[in-house]
């Protein structure tokens, strides 16, 4: 299992298999190992005080977690946080951080008395729970570091049990703030944040394909396994498609993590997402809509991380109004220069 | 600029001068109606023909990066590449790999050159999917061989210089087969039209009764055939050609687009699909040019890919037919619109259909 099935560098494996070790001998007690054990914080520089390792570590470190089903609170603190936190020059130290940056927030700015910046609205969908120290908003410009406990938290959680959070902002003053550059906007940012979610949904995607594999080769009925039938077989090779595919649109992503190329990789990894996972069902027969067996901890998974941080439609609008708004680019030019120097 | 930039841009000067001098239309699917030789020739004079080819042959000796970016600036610009795609594609390199020396100076320079069209005989009546039951039969007779049997669906049998014909030289179902190069025209060889649904001819029926076939036009070795077709139909799966058939389509439709569109949210689409389509292009040629043939990853790519093909003429109806722009499309997109819906069901279906390539996928997984 890899970002792209034929290329993982082999010094990259360690990671991936001192993760899938640990989630081998799952307790209770994982995910707060996985947090002494510095995982939310790879891919933030070790003198910032993260764990160290590039985004390429950031990515094993979230798809392999999410090829097993594991949550991971702040889990977005190094591949998204320390990334905009390095931008700005604002740091956090040590602490876990989530991202409240969805598309449907309604957050609003507005001057104290003596001109200082304050945060209110709604930000919905925040992967957080009382574990989290800080909140990443953008607004106006700016992005603002808020400390949790002075927002009101609405605990929830999404199909597959992870923390979300409806956090209310009520006239809250950040910790620390920093006018960005003009170019950078709230859409860099959550295109970020969909690049995290599209790793996940990779990684989990991968787990999908292989047990699917491994069952329908398994299960017998007509006195074969079912993967003989050619339907079936041909399901299988149609979840290894848009396994594949997304696959591609990470590793796209990654290998030049721009704003156009983290929308891409949302928009196919979430398409491909809703497809693999109801074939994968429908291989599964009723075997899967049982919550002790292990493909629906995947798939409810695979649905939340479609529609957060952007849904395919979201970023598929925004990719198209991006290219409609430049006069004069032949789609042929933008999808070639879209890449950066992929591929030249 | 990096030495791929270089050859894009390469390409691109080329493609502009020959559009600014009307030296060309761009049409959908022009790697297989857009037969023009002259084209072909004055590709071949650029020195834009046979990028992987060796040197001492005229080639550039590049990677299968050179070919892909020109092969992908050639298509998305709708060239007429269909004189020499298939020589250059499957042929040369068949030659280089399987042929004999005097083959390789006889074919492949010209082929480099743009000189010759290449058509290639699988598919026969009773042998489409199931290509390993080919009938056409090569008996051997004095300094050769006498070729009988019927091949359809052939592509420029009508303007080629030659036909690589698969044909059975035993009865041992796969390695039974070889491979001939026929040099055509030839009286003991009849080509007649099969009409497409848009009444265009670019495919043909071949006859062959009795015809000679020298001991020196066999390609490779006799009983090799069914391999060597293999990685020739690997090759032909593995390009930019299977997810760029529609592209001046679509690209002539966005010309004159305006900004509030309300197709933007398939534009996006195309623009996601393609990009990641060109990731996975980039990683099979790899592959393939590292001798994995047989790689699933190339069955992959051409089923989504084609099938992306298709969705594509529906996205680009959805835009043509926007209201309240009745001057939207021009003439030249209506036409390249038309092009598309008449070339649309064989996107899936030339080159293995979509049911046999997910048939060789899953083969892989369950070995």
């Amino acid at each position: 299992m890899s970002l792209l099935d034929w290329e993982l560098p082999e010094e990259r494996r360690s990671l991936h298999r001192a993760l899938n070790d640990m989630c081998a001998r799952a307790t209770a007690s994982l995910p707060q190992t996985l947090v002494d054990a510095g995982i939310p914080w790879i891919g933030m520089p070790e003198s910032a005080g993260g764990s160290g390792g590039d985004i390429f570590d950031a990515a094993i470190a979230l798809q392999t977690l999410s090829s097993n089903a594991v949550d991971v609170i702040g889990i977005d603190t190094g591949l998204v946080a320390s990334w905009a936190l390095s931008i700005t020059g604002l740091s956090c130290n040590r602490s876990l951080i989530a991202a409240a940056v969805d598309p449907r927030n309604t957050l609003v700015s507005s001057r104290s008395s003596s001109g200082d910046l304050l945060i209110s609205g709604i930000a919905i969908d925040v992967p957080a729970d009382e574990r989290i120290q800080y909140l990443l908003v953008f607004i106006d410009k700016e992005l603002a570091l808020i400390s949790l406990s002075d927002c009101v938290l609405n605990q929830s959680e999404n199909l597959a049990g992870e923390a979300r959070a409806t956090v209310t902002f009520d006239y809250v003053s950040p910790i620390n703030h920093v006018v960005v550059d003009s170019s950078f906007t709230q859409m860099d940012l959550l295109a970020r944040l969909a690049l995290a979610r599209s790793i996940q949904i990779s990684g989990a995607m991968n787990n999908v394909r292989d047990i699917t594999i491994e069952y329908a080769r398994t299960r017998e009925q007509f006195g074969k396994p079912i993967a003989e039938q050619q339907v079936i077989a041909h399901k299988l090779a149609e979840i290894c498609e848009l396994t594949l595919m997304s696959q591609a649109a990470v590793a796209t992503a990654l290998d030049s993590p721009t704003t156009q190329n983290c929308a891409i990789a949302k928009s196919v990894t979430g398409r491909c997402a809703r497809k693999a996972s109801m074939t994968a069902h429908q291989v599964h027969g009723a075997m899967g809509m049982s919550q002790e067996y292990q493909l629906g901890a995947l798939t409810t998974r695979l649905w939340s991380w479609t529609e957060e941080a952007g849904r395919p439609e979201f970023w598929n609008h925004y990719i198209g109004r991006s290219f409609l708004a430049q006069s004069n680019t032949s789609l042929w030019e933008s999808i070639v220069n879209g890449m950066e120097g992929l591929h030249t | 600029m990096s030495e791929l930039e270089e050859l894009r841009s390469r390409v691109r000067t080329f493609l502009s001068a020959e559009l600014a001098s009307g030296a060309f239309t761009p049409h959908c699917d022009s790697w297989l109606i857009g037969y023009d030789p002259e084209f072909s020739r004055r590709l071949g004079a650029a020195h834009l023909i046979g990028l992987m080819l060796p040197i001492e042959f005229g080639g550039m000796g590049g990677g299968p990066g050179h070919r892909l970016v020109v092969s992908e600036e050639l298509l998305s610009a709708g060239a007429p590449v269909a004189a020499h795609w298939f020589a250059e594609r499957q042929f040369a390199p068949s030659v280089l790999r399987h042929g004999t020396v005097a083959q390789q100076h006889e074919w492949i320079p010209k082929v480099i050159a743009g000189e010759v069209c290449i058509a290639i005989g699988l598919s026969e009546p009773d042998a489409g999917s199931d290509l390993a039951s080919v009938r056409t039969k090569a008996e051997q007779v004095d300094g050769g061989w006498l070729i009988s049997g019927t091949k359809v669906w052939t592509s420029s049998a009508h303007h080629a210089d030659a036909m690589v014909v698969l044909a059975r030289t035993s009865g041992q179902r796969h390695v039974g087969l070889s491979q001939f190069i026929v040099p055509l025209p030839n009286p003991n060889v009849d080509i007649s039209p099969i009409r497409l649904i848009s009444g265009e001819h670019h495919f043909n029926q071949v006859t062959f009764d009795e015809t000679f076939v020298a001991d020196s036009d066999i390609l490779g070795e006799i009983g090799n055939g069914w391999a060597q077709a293999m990685h020739e139909l690997a090759a032909e799966r593995a390009g930019p050609e299977r997810y760029l058939s529609t592209f001046p389509l679509l690209e002539a439709l966005l010309r004159d687009l305006p900004s509030d569109s309300r197709s933007a949210d398939d534009i996006g689409r195309v623009i996601a699909d393609i990009t990641t389509f060109r990731t996975i292009n980039h990683k099979v040629v790899e592959l393939l040019a590292a001798g994995d043939t047989s790689a699933s990853e190339i069955a992959i790519l051409k089923g989504i890919a084609t099938a992306f093909e298709q969705e594509t003429v529906g996205i680009a109806l959805n835009i043509a037919n926007e209201p309240g722009n009745p001057t939207l499309v021009s003439p030249a997109a209506m036409s390249l619109l038309r092009e598309a819906q008449y070339q649309a069901p064989g996107f899936t279906i030339r080159g293995g259909t979509n049911e046999v390539l997910r048939g060789i996928v899953s083969k892989g997984l369950l070995k």
